[in-house]
């Protein structure tokens, strides 16, 4: 366990090392001045050398990386050539925002794609897996900012049920105080349950659109994840042993089916900090995503290169966590072999 | 009367008309070890889990009945298995993947006997480890706490027949209990087969394609091949006086150190939708008669066999005797 | 129980041509709509531009029309044809989304089986570099790739396919370290054939199978890609006439009704990427 603990944060590491690598030279990839960028296109050549002074782009190029990488260890992660603001601050506050969407986004596939799954699995070729299956491949070729805009369309143009989609609240309310960062949950906290409510309604729509394309990946993993357990030699011993199917699909199929499942979870938060760009900018939802949205149309690429490293670094140390997780639920992880043969 | 009667079982793949086991009949005494033995592909473990309601979702029942004790647990023409609890149930080969791998082994045992025979927890408790104890288990309080992937694999198998005892089955399938174990265990493995099988009076079908096992363990012995029962008797009447032409090649060419080693069906290319024997392809002494069926003909009291070849041998030799 | 003789008649039915046609639909029934679907956007990509007009031709009297016998798909805030633009737009989309499959299979097929066969360090640094381009969501290293090396669609369909190539390199690479202890390695090593010669000529086509199914699905994804991207307004850019592009010229004016402008352009990428998943699903079936 010490061993692969060791290994796992040593891989880890250099993973996250290599993210600051390949984006900082992705970003580089292209000959241009990077004062003129920054200063704009009609600042004198002193205001230019300031600009080179400042940002210090009279360096090699690997000399501004070791700057650009001892500043992210720190949690720097540059300043906006737009804003002149700390990247880092602009996106911590832009975090909580995703984080609602998203989190309720992958919330809610579990809590459709994993039943699903199961079902679909235990009774394979019934009409629950027909459907099933269906929704993995409409799912898994939907369009997101296509399916946004009808939703927008349908639901607020012509029937009106929900808010403008613009914003985390109507411009009216007040936002909560700031306790989680999260509206729903910090407005519930202090006591204020219409509040909480409009939240929610704000957050329907562009949560609706994410879960239908994370839920596909949910249902199609926890599905082949089930079949394959319950073909196993052991849900077999238990059924010869006449422990009944529902004990059987429980304790046999779903708690081992569940290990693959967990690492699912991580792929589909991967999907959603890609997709939430879209849903984001199609919403006017202040997060992340819309930062990112905003900063290629500034063409502040600091920004961008920041958001990107902030994606990749939260993607790594969820996939570390998920691992952490899995040790703890895989009994042959976290007591290890000691068997002869 | 038998303990196990199997009679005209079949079951082909969903969709398809080929059968994979043809007609299949075995009868089983209490406390009788019976072998079955067969080339891999040849139904041993597909008949084994029609018996169960186990098998998998592709293939379904075609034809047969079964009855444990007098009691029908099998009638594909009307309800399909209705096993219950204390009838039958089956020792699986790859005894590391037949225990659920994030369940501790005691606790596998233990809910046999609270979810299936209907014991209290502490009962169940102190049974498990009894249960444990008896298959040969050193420190099975210690080992009930363990999880399968501390366990040896010989030590699995042991967890896997105290489970077999814990459901108090009256007939016993055994599938090639002892595959990829070492040769001692496969030694105590056997003996604590047959001790059980003296305790309750069991009754056991062994299923192996050792045939040295078969010699050493088994009252009497069952040949299937491709699906088809080619002949059943005692071990000794078999042996010596086989009557089918594929008992006879399965005794003559292979020793037992190459039984394991036996072609499988499937690479011998048999036919499952011609009609007629299925061993006749490669039977050295195929005539027109083996594109029929060959029923079940009398060899002895308990001796049978599916060869239309004997029956012309009783023939030849009752008109020798009549011409002498 | 059956009968023999029905059991024989069916073994004996003649197979021809269209026999084999129906067992094939029966086998692959989603992969058979999938290639429908597809072929009519071959059809159309191939031969709809000769049929319609300039898909750039404005005519602001006209602007948002409502579908009509004349505008098939209505026309958007400048007047232009819907339907004209789609179907220009059919060769642009297909394409791309073929092309990127097929550049980041290769790509990503070569690294696996020169990864997986030879193993050593060359292995361990494909497998660190996998590591971290799959730290990132594909798309959002796709959209870093083409913000850095400018709006294109050369850049698009680089950026998306080194994206995808990493899938490739492990499905393949885990294949060639199965395939390399199978008998016929050594075979042809005894026979005297060299370790590129063997890993190319021999291991590389056996590791291939899961490789085509991918692609397959793939392409799917990237046709979503980069009309993601086009939506958000990198790489093509308008005014090309691109479904991307034409959802994300048409968004406002879907807020205020022009339902049109989005829906059409938009439902043929999601039936084009459901052709691409119909396939690669079927076939990913077979391994099962």
């Amino acid at each position: 366990m010490t061993r692969y603990l060791t290994r796992r944060a040593a891989t880890t590491a250099l993973t996250l090392f290599g993210i600051v690598v390949v984006v900082f030279f992705v970003v580089r990839i292209l000959p241009g001045d990077a004062a003129v960028l920054r200063a704009g296109p009609y600042a004198d050549a002193a205001r230019l050398a300031e600009v080179r002074e400042q940002y210090g782009l009279n360096d090699s190029l690997l000399e501004q990386f070791w700057t650009y990488l001892s500043g992210v260890i720190q949690g720097d992660l540059g300043t906006s050539t737009v804003s002149n603001g700390s990247v880092t601050a602009e996106l911590l506050q832009r975090l909580p925002a995703s984080l609602e969407l998203g989190l309720y986004a992958v919330f809610l596939a579990c809590l459709i794609g994993i039943p699903m799954g199961i079902v679909a699995a235990s009774r394979q070729g019934g009409w629950i897996d027909r459907f099933t299956r269906a929704g993995v491949i409409m799912g898994s070729s939907m369009a997101l900012f296509w399916l946004g805009l009808l939703l927008i369309y349908f639901f607020y143009s012509r029937l009106g049920w929900f808010p403008a989609p613009i914003d985390r609240l109507p411009v009216a309310a007040e936002p909560p105080p700031h306790l989680t960062g999260l509206f729903t949950v910090d407005a519930l906290l202090t006591g204020q349950p219409d509040l909480a409510w409009t939240a929610a309604r704000s957050l329907m729509l562009p949560v609706l659109t994410l879960t239908v394309v994370l839920v596909a990946p949910v249902m199609k993993m926890v599905r082949q994840s089930m079949i394959e357990t319950l073909r196993s030699d052991y849900v077999r011993t238990a059924r010869a042993m006449g422990i009944k199917e529902r004990d059987v699909l429980v304790r046999d199929g779903f708690r081992n089916a569940m290990l693959p499942v967990i690492t699912a979870i991580g792929i589909v938060f991967g999907y959603m900090l890609g997709g939430n760009i879209i849903v984001e900018t199609l919403f006017a939802w202040p997060g992340i995503g819309r930062y990112a949205y905003q900063s290629i149309q500034n063409n502040d690429l600091e920004a961008l290169q920041g958001f990107v490293i902030l994606v990749g670094v939260l993607y790594v140390l969820l996939n570390v966590l998920i691992d952490v997780l899995y040790g703890l639920v895989d009994p042959r992880i976290r007591i290890g072999a000691r068997a002869k043969s | 009367m038998s303990l196990l009667d199997v009679r005209g079982l079949s079951v082909g793949i969903a969709g398809k008309e080929e059968l994979l086991l043809r007609d299949v009949t075995l009868s089983l005494q209490p406390g009788e070890i019976q072998g079955v033995v067969g080339e891999s592909g040849s139904g041993k473990t597909m008949a084994s889990l029609a018996l169960l309601g186990l098998l998998p979702p592709s293939v379904e029942l075609r034809g047969g009945t079964a009855a444990i004790g007098g009691r029908t647990v099998l009638d594909a023409s009307r309800r399909g298995v209705t096993r219950q609890v204390g009838d039958l149930t089956m020792v699986f080969q790859n005894p590391r993947g037949a225990l659920n791998p994030t369940m501790k082994v005691g606790h596998q045992v233990r809910r046999v006997l609270t979810k299936v025979r209907g014991k209290s927890k502490g009962e169940a408790t102190t049974e498990t480890v009894a249960l444990l104890r008896r298959v040969g288990i050193p420190g099975a309080e210690r080992v009930a706490g363990s999880y399968p992937h501390q366990l040896s694999g010989g030590m699995c198998q042991r967890v896997v027949i105290a489970m077999a005892l814990a459901y108090r089955p009256r007939v016993l399938i055994a599938d090639e209990p002892t595959t990829g174990l070492d040769v001692t265990v496969q030694a105590q493995i056997f003996d604590l087969l047959r001790e059980l099988v003296e305790e309750t009076n069991c009754g056991v079908l062994f299923i192996t394609h050792d045939l040295g096992a078969v010699a050493e363990m088994c009252d009497r012995v069952s040949v299937l091949y491709a699906g088809q029962l080619m002949e059943t008797g005692t071990t000794i009447e078999t042996f010596e006086q086989p009557r089918h032409p594929y008992t006879r090649f399965l005794l003559e060419s292979l020793s037992p150190q190459e039984s394991s080693r036996l072609t499988s069906t499937e690479e011998a290319g048999v036919d499952f939708s011609l009609p007629g024997c299925r061993f006749a392809h490669r039977c050295a002494h195929a005539f027109e008669r083996c594109s029929d069926f060959p029923q079940l003909f009398q060899a002895g009291p308990q001796h049978l066999y599916s060869c239309f070849l004997g029956e012309e041998e009783d023939d030849v030799a009752a008109q020798r005797s009549q011409l002498a | 129980m059956s009968s023999p003789v029905v059991a024989a008649a069916s073994v004996s039915r003649p197979r021809g041509r269209n026999a084999q046609v129906l067992s094939l639909l029966r086998r692959y029934p989603m992969a058979s709509i999938g290639v429908v679907i597809m072929s009519v956007y071959a059809l159309t990509a191939i031969f709809g531009p000769l049929f319609v007009g300039d898909p750039l031709s404005t005519s602001p009297s006209d602007a948002l029309a409502p579908p009509s016998s004349e505008h098939y798909f209505g026309t958007d805030r400048f007047g232009r044809d819907v339907f004209t633009r789609a179907v220009i737009a059919a060769r642009l989309d297909v394409v791309v989304g073929i092309v990127i499959a097929l550049i980041a299979a290769i790509a990503g097929s070569l690294i696996g089986v020169v990864a997986g066969y030879f193993g050593g360090a060359f292995d361990e640094v494909v497998m660190r570099v996998t590591d971290v381009v799959l730290a990132f969501p594909g798309f959002v290293l796709a959209l870093i790739l083409v913000a850095a090396l400018g709006d294109s669609i050369p850049n698009v369909v680089i950026a998306v396919a080194i994206a995808y190539t990493p899938y490739f390199i492990r499905l393949v690479r885990a294949r060639a370290l199965a395939e390399r202890e199978r008998e016929y390695v050594d075979a042809a090593t005894l026979a005297g054939n060299g370790r590129w010669q063997i890993a190319f000529r021999h291991v590389l086509p056996n590791s291939l199978t899961p490789a085509y199914t991918q692609a397959a699905l793939v392409a799917g994804w990237a046709v979503l890609d980069v009309a993601g991207l086009a939506f958000l307004g990198i790489g093509i850019q308008p005014p090309t006439a691109e479904w991307g592009v034409m959802v994300a010229e048409g968004a406002n004016d879907v807020m205020t009704g022009a339902w049109w402008t989005a829906l059409f352009p938009g439902a043929l990428i999601v039936a084009l990427a459901l052709a691409f998943q119909l396939i690669g699903d079927d076939l990913q079936g077979e391994k099962r």
